[in-house]
């Protein structure tokens, strides 16, 4: 099992108030899944990525990563596992501006102290594969939204992670582009890779094998979708 | 990945253009002030350190005490030094006179080039012995070691003899004694207390026609600034302890007991001396303590600004930093990130400190007086004092802002839940008013110096010194021609009245003891010490003295032996309730039993640093007439100066054709006193001015950032109706509340400081609420000015793109 969620509880405190994002969360997700995360806005599923991506921590229960108790580690242990392990995909692709879709791309690498021979190669190839090599040296806001999200899958792959988590990767593209992601997601997810991906879409929750249901920060169903090879 | 934290530092300098500005330019002023006042403190605490021996150096220095009256020479008697080397070899490795005649300067030619030189000196032959002041041509052990030698400065080497090698040729001094140049001391690069040009030897004295025997064994003047070198572990102290024994016993029987000796070490002299008949004015070391608090609070404001502007531009970095930890980036990581992308910044900075520092040195050597960087320690400190100041700001200041950026939560700024930049709003709302609390702080140092200054030169002193006119003829035969160039004077036409005096009023004073009669018992004990000044007739008219009892001197009633002239504050001193009481009664003085015939209004006889005390005038025997009158002074039509000024001289050429016309206006002398207090007044001035500069800055870049991330809520404010002066006022009424708290601030902090340093003057301006009213009302306005352009552009700005965002 790749990640693990038991009991899993979060709620934020502002100004006295107490708000419950998440209750009593149990979920597992297996290494090569493919799990969409569906429910309308506010409905916790950020929290949930949040949580099962190591940026945050439950209030309580149990976060179980490749094995390991992390629901209280530190922040250099978790920053560690995200290095290593996890990927992210956004909806707004969150790509750094000052940097170019190549640096973008390599950044992640160079947190994991990859030689520049090795970098530059493994980067070419991904951004061969991705069809965004001749954007190499242009900034984000120089490329279509499609090519950002590319460019974002790949920073997100670069380091071969066990985990990609998308948060709406296709919120905000068209549907054309937005199938083209899709495809490439379910490509990666082929190749071993877990995702788990929050969406509104239903088009897009087609692609996965698990649809989990989020309503009020409980998880109320969950629906097998597609068979892995 | 240094390489990707500098290509990002670098693509975020260009990006906000108007920050990086701001950054690096106020960082920039605040290294090259930093580093200037610096140099300034560096240089004062440089005097004399050069010598080889500087911490066995000691000058002899002589206090004599009665009734409160000290007398506090810098130079002692002639008999002083060779008598100290006889007595204690033991603890004496080597002693050095310096003499001048105590007159302000000497005629010095060659073939038609004439000069009246104030940096002549004598020399024993151990000058060198004791002093390292290095030789560019010449023999250390030759050049003083025969009557007639003469070692000139490269200054005056050039000035009399261009690029021609002086060395066997000749000066001659005073139109009589001809003096060969055996050596050029080297360019000076170093500072010391005494600034000489020409160092003639000692011996040259014998060939004069002076009373060498008296002087040899003569204990009671003290014309000679004498210097003995200890020996290897020997104390000061107990060579201080056996001097005074020496002086004790050799002293005149009247204050022999009185007197003590003190031995000052070389280096201190420049900083902490303050005696009569120093060899050139001295600092003062709490004016350095002055200078390293302006540079510390420069610093601050500096180190401020960069905080400020830093913390409040992360915002726009907050993204940034969620990503970067979201692909595995540790806190550490992004510190390190910070920090090395703020002293890039710092790098820059510290590239154009450099410019602005070698743009501004002359300037800031001129203000302060002192000529600073000229030599390779200068450079040196230059350099690292930049470079360190540098990057200790710039560390100082990034480790908030670095410390604040790597706590960004990811699941935070990267899902929007953050109100980004409001974070740390409070704490840059204390950095701001700190920093406007050093401002209106040196604003009103500014103004309190800038007062106490114009106080000391528009101050009146109690006697007239506008439109007098001095000549100095101490060291001529014009003083034994005194009754017949004063007659001559009279007869000019803008000419209005004509004395001799012994030192200058208001300025100096000797101190002369006389036998009081109430106190008259024969005992020679109840001598007193009393300040006073030989004068010629016509004192008290020409410097407009206002006689309160009794009258002036008369020529013809004898005054010369038997009258004096008092102050107020002596007929006090004396016992008396009025000053007519103390008419007519006895006040022995060496010269015999002489009488008060008048007494004076309390004028200030010496600067307006010292309360004025009891004080006589009193004419000199004819005997001594000559001796006593070291300057005529004359009190000239106040329209016609400059005329008068012609015919003092043609005067002064028909009686002295040999000596060049010496003159100095009284005023500007007795304003030259000041000079500490306008070199502090200067230092203000410019300082007060970066700092307001600087806060400016950051005010400027604060307001950008401010305005832009409450763009949203002005917009809404604008959609539901507010009008533009609303936004402006609430936009401006958040600044100005800073302000206004730095101000409450400041003003007890400011009033603490100065108050107390205005209480070291005896005499002194009146602190006036308006001082600190104006300071603040200035203050507001910058604030305005500086805060209104992006607080005007947001209010006037349409709602729709802001809301749209």
């Amino acid at each position: 099992m790749l990640l693990q969620l038991i009991n899993v509880e979060k709620t934020y405190s502002n100004f006295g108030i107490e708000t419950v994002a998440l209750n009593d969360i149990n979920l597992s997700v297996n290494q090569g899944e493919f799990v969409s995360i569906m429910g309308p806005s506010g409905c916790g599923k950020s929290s949930l990525l949040n949580i099962m991506g190591l940026l945050d921590k439950p209030t309580k229960g149990e976060v179980i990563f490749l094995g390991d108790k992390v629901s209280q580690s530190n922040s250099s242990k978790r920053a560690f596992l995200r290095r290593n392990h996890i990927g992210f995909v956004f909806q707004s692709f969150n790509l750094i501006e000052e940097l170019t879709i190549y640096e973008n791309i390599e950044l992640p690498l160079m947190y994991l102290k990859v030689s520049a021979s090795e970098r530059k190669k493994r980067v070419g190839e991904l951004m061969e594969r991705l069809h965004i090599a001749h954007k190499s040296n242009y900034f984000p806001q120089q490329i279509s939204g499609g090519q950002q999200q590319r460019a974002a899958v790949a920073r997100a792959l670069i380091s071969k992670p066990n985990l990609i988590l998308a948060d709406e990767p296709t919120g905000n593209l068209d549907s054309a582009r937005g199938q083209e992601v899709m495809e490439m997601l379910v490509e990666l997810n082929e190749e071993g890779t877990s995702v788990v991906m929050v969406t509104h879409s239903s088009t897009a929750a087609e692609y996965s094998q698990r649809i989990i249901h989020l309503f009020d920060g409980q998880l109320v169903t969950e629906n097998l979708k597609r068979v892995t090879n | 990945m240094i390489r990707n934290y500098l290509t990002i530092a670098t693509r975020n300098l260009y990006r906000f253009k108007l920050y990086s500005f701001i950054n690096i330019f106020g960082l920039a002023i605040g290294i090259a002030f930093f580093t200037l006042l610096l140099l300034l403190i560096r240089h004062e605490l440089s005097y004399d350190v050069h010598h080889d021996n500087a911490e066995k150096i000691f000058r002899i220095t002589k206090f004599v005490e009665r009734n409160s009256v000290v007398e506090k020479t810098a130079s002692v008697p002639f008999p002083f030094g060779p008598s100290a080397e006889k007595f204690f070899p033991e603890y004496v490795k080597s002693t050095v006179r310096i003499f001048n005649f105590q007159v302000p300067s000497h005629a010095i030619s060659r073939d038609t080039l004439r000069f009246n030189e104030p940096g002549f000196y004598f020399a024993d032959e151990s000058f060198f012995e004791v002093f390292d002041y290095p030789l560019a041509i010449g023999d250390t052990a030759l050049a003083l070691n025969k009557p007639n030698f003469v070692i000139l400065s490269h200054k005056a080497a050039i000035k009399y003899f261009g690029e021609e090698n002086p060395i066997g040729k000749k000066i001659i001094y005073e139109d009589r004694y001809p003096l060969t140049v055996t050596g050029v001391f080297a360019e000076k690069d170093y500072a010391s207390h005494f600034d000489f040009d020409f160092i003639a030897s000692f011996s040259t004295l014998n060939n004069m026609e002076l009373d060498t025997e008296t002087l040899v064994n003569n204990w009671k003047w003290d014309p000679c600034w004498t210097y003995v070198l200890l020996k290897q572990g020997k104390s000061p102290e107990d060579l201080e302890f056996l001097l005074n024994k020496l002086a004790n016993k050799n002293s005149p029987d009247s204050y022999g007991e009185n007197v003590n000796i003190f031995l000052q070490p070389i280096t201190e002299i420049h900083l902490y001396s303050d005696l009569d008949f120093e060899l050139s004015a001295n600092s003062d070391v709490k004016y350095v303590y002055i200078f390293a608090v302006i540079a510390i609070l420069i610093l601050v404001v500096a180190t401020i600004n960069f905080t400020n502007l830093s913390s409040a531009k992360s915002s726009y970095r907050a993204r940034e930093v969620g990503i970067r930890k979201a692909i595995g980036a540790d806190k550490y990581d992004l510190v390190k990130q910070f920090l090395v992308e703020f002293l890039f910044i710092s790098l820059l900075a510290i590239i154009l400190a450099f410019i602005l520092v070698e743009l501004l040195l002359p300037t800031i050597s001129d203000i302060a007086g002192s000529e600073l960087g000229f030599n390779k320690l200068d450079t040196q400190i230059l350099f690292y004092s930049v470079v360190i100041s540098g990057l200790v700001i710039g560390t100082l200041a990034s480790l908030y802002p670095a410390y604040y950026l790597s706590r960004y939560q990811p699941s935070e700024v990267l899902g929007g839940s953050i109100m980004l930049g409001l974070k740390s709003k409070r704490f840059r709302g204390i950095l701001v008013i700190v920093q406007f609390t050093i401002t209106i702080f040196l604003l009103i140092t500014t103004y309190v110096t800038g007062g106490q200054f114009s106080y000391f030169k528009n101050a009146n002193l109690g006697f007239s010194h506008k439109n007098v006119i001095m000549l100095s003829v101490s060291n001529s035969q014009a003083r034994f021609s005194y009754d017949s160039i004063k007659n001559e004077l009279e007869k000019l036409p803008n000419v209005m009245k004509v004395t001799g005096v012994e030192e200058i009023p208001g300025i100096g004073y000797r101190i002369h003891d006389y036998l009081p009669s109430i106190a008259f018992t024969g005992d020679r004990k109840n001598w007193v010490f009393v300040p006073s000044i030989m004068v010629r007739p016509d004192f008290i008219e020409t410097f407009d003295v206002k006689v309160v009892a009794g009258r002036d001197f008369d020529r013809t009633e004898n005054d010369e032996y038997k009258g004096v002239i008092v102050n107020e504050k002596m007929v006090e001193f004396l016992g008396y309730d009025h000053p007519e009481m103390a008419l007519g009664k006895q006040l022995r003085s060496r010269g015999g039993d002489e009488k008060i015939i008048g007494v004076v209004n309390n004028f200030n006889f010496e600067s307006l640093h010292h309360e004025i005390k009891p004080f006589v005038l009193d004419m000199p025997s004819r005997k001594f007439q000559a001796f006593f009158t070291k300057y005529i002074a004359v009190k000239v039509h106040p329209e016609h100066r400059y005329e008068a000024l012609g015919d003092l001289k043609t005067v002064w050429s028909q009686f002295m054709p040999n000596r060049n016309f010496e003159y100095f206006f009284l005023s500007d002398k007795l304003q030259k006193m000041y000079f500490k207090e306008r070199k502090l007044v200067r230092v203000s001035v410019y300082f007060s001015f970066v700092s307001i500069l600087l806060a400016c800055l950051g005010l400027f870049g604060l307001s950008s950032f401010i305005v832009d991330m409450r763009k949203k809520e002005i917009a809404i404010r604008k959609a539901i109706g507010t009008t533009n002066w609303s936004v402006v006022w609430l936009l401006l009424r958040e600044f100005l509340l800073l302000v206004g708290l730095a101000v409450l601030i400041a003003w007890p902090l400011s009033y603490f400081v100065m108050e107390n340093w205005l209480r070291s003057f005896p005499y002194r301006m009146q602190m006036d609420f308006k001082v600190y009213v104006n300071t603040a009302v200035i203050v507001f306005l910058v604030t305005v000015i500086t805060v209104s352009y992006h607080t005007l552009k947001a209010a006037f700005k349409e709602p729709t793109e802001a809301l749209q965002a």
